[in-house]
């Protein structure tokens, strides 16, 4: 890996499933995870919005087909909602011998970029 | 609303903390959830250092915002998320947690009016006694004048 190169990442759906059992690992019992008619009473509409950790772990699982993660920071810019379809995505900033530092990013189809960051990965 | 004073307070103090063990099937399950495919033979998943961290704060979230004088009718939300890796997240191991808060500050936005952002610094020590991950979650907790809309 050189710097700029972008390391390309696969569209994801996002879908209501994996968040009730995301709900379950994170112990977590906002409901706007779950119960679309709660989503909807507070004026989200009627999808059930997507966990944050969801979020960062596409661009963890993209990160992970390169080498190990050794760090990463990430910023959360807006809400990934069941039905969108996301791309995460890196670009190599820096490279030191088999450390790669990259800057990341998850991006909502047709959308904004819903999570920004940085990452440091150790190359295979 | 807590004053600046009582938030600016917070900064130091620790929570219960805990254990976290990561294992083969809660691993697999998040992978799941994520689409990942298997990772290396005996390694978590990068992302379930989020999990673990914030199974072992020995709080609950509800319980972690009322630390801070807010609770999840708020809003709160998280804004950032950090991770430091010393050694990759292990699975079937038993890692000591502790939580500390880092850095409380209040801030004004011009479309946002005030907020409160609350960094922890949660640690996950080994059984050699290092810390092997250390996770910093940062929490906004908006302020919002009593009778407004949430």
């Amino acid at each position: 890996m050189k710097v700029g190169d972008v390391l390309p990442g696969r569209t994801v759906e996002v879908r209501p499933e994996p968040m009730k059992v995301t709900a379950a690992l994170l112990r977590d019992p906002n409901m706007i995870h779950l119960d679309p008619a709660v989503t909807d009473e507070l004026g989200l509409g009627p999808r059930v919005v997507n966990q944050g950790p969801l979020n960062l772990g596409y661009v963890h699982t993209l990160l992970e087909e390169f080498g190990r993660v050794v760090s990463s920071r990430f910023r959360f810019h807006g809400n990934v909602l069941a039905g969108d379809r996301v791309v995460p995505g890196a670009r190599v900033t820096a490279v030191d011998g088999d450390l790669v530092d990259c800057e990341v990013w998850l991006d909502v189809v047709g959308g904004a970029r819903a999570v920004s960051g940085t990452a440091r990965i150790r190359a295979r | 609303m807590i004053s600046e004073e009582e938030l600016a307070g917070t900064v130091g103090h620790s929570m219960p903390g805990g254990t976290a063990r990561v294992e083969y099937y809660a691993d697999w399950l998040l992978r799941d959830a994520l689409g990942a495919p298997p990772g290396e033979p005996g390694l978590a998943h990068p992302t379930f250092a989020f999990v673990a961290a914030q199974g072992g704060v020995g709080l609950s979230l509800e319980e972690v915002f009322a630390r801070f004088g807010a609770s999840s009718a708020d809003g709160p939300m998280l804004g950032e998320w950090a991770v430091d890796f010393a050694e990759p997240l292990r699975l079937d191991v038993d890692y000591a947690v502790t939580c500390v808060v880092e850095s409380a500050r209040r801030k004004t936005g011009a479309r946002t009016g005030v907020f409160d952002l609350v960094t922890v610094r949660i640690e996950l020590t080994g059984p050699d006694g290092r810390v092997h991950v250390t996770v910093r979650p940062t929490y906004v907790f908006p302020r919002r004048a009593t009778g407004r809309p949430a």
